[in-house]
């Protein structure tokens, strides 16, 4: 990265004065874990944004607020009823990176094999940005194009909402990979509830082995309201498949990148409904 | 050139940056060669350092982000004649083969040791991922760090 | 020698001390050639091709001399020097052409990094771009592009090599044992197979680097993070035409060479920037992604085995044919491919056997020595076949193993007969096959499958290796007292984390009869003052060095009888000493203490006597011979190491994923100096050995640029990697001519790791693997009877993690 000065800032106000003042030059920086794939070279200013009291992790009655720039390392700790994020942090690369890294960081530049905004997905998070308005957009609106396409000059995503998981909920999470430290080459993550044995709600996100992380919503479709048997669940993914753009990372093959996903697929969908019953079980 | 201080080795002192600097950079410029450089994309922990009291790669933060923090480096931890446990045990259990990538994993595992004294061998596995050592398999440098845990008669010894 | 000191007389031999200059490493303290700085020192970049194959029209530097702080700009057109170990096929600098993605055609030495590299980004070359060769088996075709048009006219080394001008073909070698085509009609079975494995990078965490001083009346000093000094110096003494001794090799602390440091890499561009500089220090350290294509790789190997069995499994005839893909210059990589034909066969018995083993020339990063030196590559397919031939005839693999392992009696390929002190591979097989619990799951196992739904499956596999190495190989060793009566060891051979140096220490100590503590080994070596190694390589340290050591140790207590004998007027015979002293066996209280005469005697008048206390230690390889070009036949090893390993691995027949659950290891390793060190060997080259197993390669696109050059793209096992069990044991025959009965063990553990691998995913869920690395499709296209994917040259760029092409297209 090509700095030309720096800014430190201490506070949200300071910040986005500065980002407002400098607009195309500004970098943010937080974590710095983003440079590495980075390849501009014009003349930039780093704001350093690590400094704004948004390092932190709020109970917000029916949800977890986390501040964009809370590290990884952080979900990984932090530990609280409804809470299964530190599943995600603890598949994510490696433990310097993790306590660089920020939930701000990985979700507003997607790549390919990003893994934050699978489970961001399948949890219905929400995020919020800090503009002249405070603006809250769903995980879906904003992973629909490249986020920080989001994010005017002086906005900064300030926070990411993650609903709490109900007590009769469960969550399966898998990230496929060819050494414990690599990127993603296919990430599933599914979120279920369970009502008097069937399923009240099912949300299953997927990417890696997809150009862009994408909601299932077919799968989702047909499994709500129904009883979660393992037939059932591999019925709804095998149905729930059209329309999906597969594509391999890594010199995995798309044939490939497909069958393990939708293995995947099934297994975390399992692993969810396994949870949330057994998590019911244990209610009653 | 800018100017900007932070604890380093646990002294307050002040440096004259460039923007574009990164911390390897800054810190090797100073004399400080025991962070070393394995390959400038955060991915082999060889220039492994202690910000805040957590390890982070020097060679993707800048230096203006150390600005205000506490940096430890290898340099701070222990000495020929006063070696910490961790430099004690590794030189015991055979655990440094080429020495390169050691500086770091040092740095890494005394952040967790600081952390949890107790630590077990699935957080020595987990918090030492991002050191890459191509020589000794690992194996062993697991064993010596197992042993400077509280845990480690607890837990029995390394096999 | 003293291979038979029975183990109650030994005090250092056989024990684990812990590694001399542990705490240096563990402080930073350890200075490293990255490390070192110099007053007036300047910094280098190198300008790379972008291309495989392609004429260089033109060069224009004149941007980059222009930007201040620039001192030296250098190309390939204004150097005359050509370079090879073997071959003498590379220019310091591409001239005229370039001839892999990667290659440098242009360098800058500057002020500061950031000014060489800025000057580097104003170097403008055109190119005419060719059409790249980039597979062994295009290059070899008669129509193929000449990766060197002029291979005619370059020199080599005549005895051991022949190049065949007007081709790809560096060197072909054979070997002719008995009638292959006659023992093919006679066995009830014939079975042939094809296997693959694509270059890899060796990966020690310090990248190349070095830095050379060009003084005045020519003379150079050279500090490089090079394995083998002394190889350094002299090819650079011959590529400039200047003396010797006008020619300095400093070698500090190396941060992991496994090969890739061996022979000659940056010193020679550094030196000519440093010429043009004026003569101030030139430093240049290779980017990760230069290590990865402007620094040499491991061969890629596709071979060809055809094998006839009996009913009752004995190998009667085997017939291989092996195209290594030496990339764009010979390098190292005719002699590994020359190793791999005379050891082709793996530890066994085979009466009639052919092999035709070519290196090839391509258009991709050239090639060099890599732990194993080929050995890996080619037990990759000769200990896949040997499982695949015994399920083809339905006997259980270590029983067909068993049946033909090299045995005392047998012969090798190229006619070397088996003795009972060659060393023990059916014990080394046996070890791990019980380690293991071969054959059969434990009820814990059968409940893990139960459990996860994978299949557990066990194998083994077996490796050879001696060192290969020019049969007159040579090594010395000086032993200097110091005023105290402690011992410093002078040697150039270099210690790169492999340990030798300890294990000379304890050799020192053992023959000296001295604490460890008082023998010192010279850390960094030098050229100009420590005495000549050939080479750190091989697994040959240990018994070369390692026997000059006991020869420079005797030496000097010798030169210090002598003394002695003066002072005490007693024979040599009548003495004896302990760590103090020299005294007189009859009349222990007469004695002179070392101290007395480290540096020369004084009696009391001022009369001196004896001078300072030398030992000096030569050893030479002896008894073996160059193989005969037609038949292979001869002596070239000095000693054989066999070992094998065993492996557990589960797989999940739905996806092709594994995980290996244990492997265990073992090695004849003559006698472990030092346990301690064995053990790292062991288990650092298994797990290396499993990186190139399960996902490291080398990938290219179709125009042969290499795509995943970074620790992005390109992975290598992590802590977290680790097989759940690990073991390593050793077995001891002694080697009659070994230090203490040792022999070498630094590349073995590497070897025949995948090939253990492939065989245990083979009983685990019975697919036939023949390409390494084995990547989860690789064993689930296998299993689904899907073409097998070879995309080691890919049509389209696979998503490279730091280019992320799609990131791109979204924004």
């Amino acid at each position: 990265m090509n700095y030309v000065d720096f800014k430190i800032p201490t506070s949200l106000a300071e910040a986005r004065a500065i980002l407002t003042e400098l607009g195309d030059q500004a970098m943010p920086v937080a974590g710095s874990t983003l440079h590495v794939f980075l390849r501009d070279e014009s003349p930039k200013v780093g704001v350093d944004i690590s400094r704004l009291g948004l390092g932190e992790i709020a109970d917000a009655g029916d949800h977890y607020a986390i501040g964009a720039t809370t590290t990884v390392a952080d979900l990984h700790a932090f530990s609280a009823p409804g809470w299964v994020l530190n599943r995600v942090a603890e598949a994510f690369v490696t433990q310097p990176i993790r306590n660089m890294a920020t939930v701000g960081g990985s979700v507003v530049r997607v790549f390919p094999w990003s893994d934050w905004p699978i489970p961001l997905l399948a949890l219905d998070a929400e995020f919020v940005i800090t503009g002249d308005q405070e603006r809250v957009m769903s995980a879906k609106d904003f992973f629909a194009r490249q986020p920080f396409h989001h994010l005017q000059p002086g906005d900064i995503l300030t926070s990411v909402r993650v609903p709490k998981m109900p007590a009769n909920a469960g969550f399966g999470y898998f990230k496929e990979r060819r050494t414990t430290t690599d990127f993603s080459r296919c990430t599933v993550a599914a979120c279920v509830s369970i009502e008097e044995g069937t399923l009240a709600d099912a949300r299953i996100a997927i990417g890696a082995a997809v150009p862009m992380p994408i909601r299932m919503g077919a799968v989702e479709e047909a499994l709500k309201g129904a009883k979660p048997s393992a037939a059932k669940i591999e019925t709804a993914v095998l149905n729930g498949l059209e329309g999906v753009r597969w594509k391999g990372l890594h010199g995995i093959s798309d044939d490939y990148a497909r069958h393990l996903t939708v293995v995947r697929m099934v297994d975390a969908l399992q692993a969810a409904c396994d949870e949330a019953t057994a998590q019911t079980g244990e209610q009653k | 050139m800018k100017k900007i201080e932070f604890t380093l080795n646990g002294a307050l002192r002040q440096f004259d940056i460039e923007p574009d600097e990164t911390l390897i950079d800054l810190l090797r410029r100073i004399g400080l060669t025991g962070t070393k450089r394995g390959c400038d994309t955060g991915m082999c922990g060889s220039c492994a350092v202690v910000m805040d009291g957590r390890a982070v790669n020097a060679c993707i933060l800048f230096a203006f982000q150390a600005a205000g923090r506490t940096i430890d480096t290898i340099e701070g931890v222990g000495d020929f004649d006063q070696p910490h446990p961790l430099q004690v045990a590794m030189a015991d259990a055979g655990a440094v083969q080429c020495g390169f990538c050691t500086p770091g994993i040092v740095m890494t595992a005394k952040a967790l040791l600081d952390e949890k004294p107790d630590a077990d061998e699935e957080d020595f596995r987990q918090h030492l991922d991002g050191n890459l050592c191509r020589c000794t398999g690992y194996v062993k440098i697991k064993e010596a760090l197992l042993s400077c845990s509280a845990n480690a008669t607890a837990s029995g010894e390394a096999s | 020698m003293y291979h038979d000191a029975s183990p109650e007389s030994l005090r250092y031999v056989g024990q684990g001390p812990a590694r001399l200059e542990s705490k240096q490493k563990l402080t930073g303290q350890a200075t490293y050639v990255a490390d070192m700085a110099m007053s007036g020192m300047l910094h280098a970049r190198v300008k790379t091709s972008p291309h495989a194959r392609a004429r260089i029209i033109k060069i224009d530097t004149s941007k980059a001399e222009a930007l201040p702080g620039v001192r030296a700009v250098v190309t390939g057109e204004e150097l005359d020097y050509r370079l090879g170990l073997y071959v003498v096929d590379k220019y310091i600098l591409a001239k005229g052409e370039v001839r892999h993605y990667g290659e440098a055609v242009a360098a800058v030495a500057a002020d500061s990094v950031v000014i060489a590299e800025k000057a580097v980004q104003l170097i403008e070359v055109e190119y005419e771009v060719l059409t790249p060769v980039l597979q062994p088996l295009d290059a070899i075709k008669e129509d193929a592009p000449l990766v060197h048009a002029d291979l005619g006219s370059y020199d080599y080394f005549k005895p051991a090599f022949t190049p065949q001008p007007g081709t790809n073909i560096v060197n072909h070698n054979k070997i002719r044992k008995g009638d292959v085509e006659k023992a093919f009609t006679e066995a009830d079975y014939v079975i042939e197979r094809f296997y693959t494995n694509p270059s890899v990078q060796h990966v020690p965490i310090e990248t190349h680097v070095s830095i050379a001083k060009w003084g005045t009346d020519d003379q150079i000093t050279i500090w490089s993070a090079a394995q083998s000094p002394h190889t350094v110096k002299n090819l650079f003494a011959v590529a400039f035409k200047i003396p010797h001794r006008n020619v300095r090799v400093q070698v500090p602390y190396i941060g992991g060479g496994f090969g890739g440091k061996a022979g000659i890499g940056l010193e020679p561009l550094v030196a000519v920037l440093s010429r043009k500089a004026g003569g101030r220090p030139v430093r240049l350290q290779a980017t990760r992604e230069e290590e990865f294509s402007l620094l040499p790789c491991r061969s890629g190997l596709q071979q060809r085995i055809k094998t006839g069995v009996s009913a009752d499994g004995r190998i009667l005839a085997q017939q291989m044919t092996q195209y290594w893909d030496a990339g764009a210059y010979a390098d190292y990589a005719v002699n590994v491919q020359r190793a791999a034909s005379y050891s082709g066969s793996g530890p066994y018995e085979i009466p009639n056997c052919w092999v035709d083993s070519y290196a090839l020339y391509t258009n991709k990063p050239y090639s060099t020595a890599y732990r194993g030196f080929g050995h890996v590559e080619f037990h990759w397919g000769i200990e896949r076949h040997m499982e695949l031939v015994a399920s083809a005839i339905d006997m259980d693999p270590l029983e067909f193993r068993l049946k033909n392992l090299l045995r005392p009696g047998s012969r090798t390929i190229t006619g070397e007969e088996i003795t009972p002190h060659t060393g023990n591979v059916i014990k080394c097989v046996e070890t791990v096959a019980e380690s293991i619990g071969y054959g059969k799951l434990t009820d814990e196992e059968k409940e893990r499958e139960q459990r996860t739904g994978r299949k557990i499956g066990k194998a083994v596999a077996a490796l050879q290796k001696a060192p290969a190495m020019p049969p007159f190989t040579a090594a010395s060793v000086v032993a200097k007292m110091n005023q105290d009566g402690t011992v410093t060891l002078n040697v150039s051979l270099t210690d790169m984390g492999q340990g030798t140096y300890t294990s000379l220490a304890q050799l020192a100590a053992e023959r000296l009869k001295f604490p460890l503590e008082k023998v010192h080994v010279a850390f960094e070596t030098d050229t100009d003052r420590d005495p000549y190694d050939w080479q750190t390589v091989a697994s040959k340290g240990l018994m070369l060095s390692g026997n000059a050591t006991i020869l420079a140790a005797e030496d000097l207590l010798k030169n210090a009888y002598e003394v002695a004998s003066q002072i005490l007027r007693a024979t040599a015979h009548d003495m004896d000493h302990d760590d103090e002293k020299i005294f007189i066996k009859h009349h222990p209280g007469r004695s002179i203490s070392f101290k007395e005469i480290a540096v020369g005697y004084a009696y009391p008048d001022g009369n001196g006597i004896g001078g300072p206390l030398i030992g000096v230690g030569r050893y030479i390889a002896q008894g073996l011979g160059h193989i005969d070009k037609e038949t292979g036949q001869g002596l070239p090893a000095l000693d054989w190491t066999y070992g094998a390993h065993g492996m557990v691995v589960e797989a999940d027949p739905e996806t092709g994923e594994y995980t290996i659950l244990k492997i265990a290891s073992a090695f004849d390793v003559g006698k472990a100096i030092n346990t301690g060190l064995v053990r790292g060997q062991a288990i650092g080259g298994m797990l290396q050995g499993l990186g190139t197993a399960f996902c490291e390669g080398y990938i290219f696109d179709e125009q042969g640029r290499l795509l995943n050059p970074s620790f992005t793209d390109n992975k290598i096992p992590t802590a977290m990697d680790l097989p759940l069990e690990v073991d390593a044991y050793v077995v001891e025959t002694a080697q009659i001519d070994g230090p203490y009965g040792a022999r070498g063990v630094g590349e073995h553990s590497m070897i025949s790791v995948c090939s253990a691998l492939g065989n245990a995913l083979q009983q685990a869920v019975g697919v036939e693997l023949t390409h390494m690395p084995m990547r989860f499709e690789d064993v689930w296209r296998a299993l689904n009877n899907k073409t097998p994917i070879d995309n080691w040259i890919t049509k389209s760029p696979v998503g490279s993690c730091r280019s992320a092409p799609e990131l791109r297209r979204h924004e």
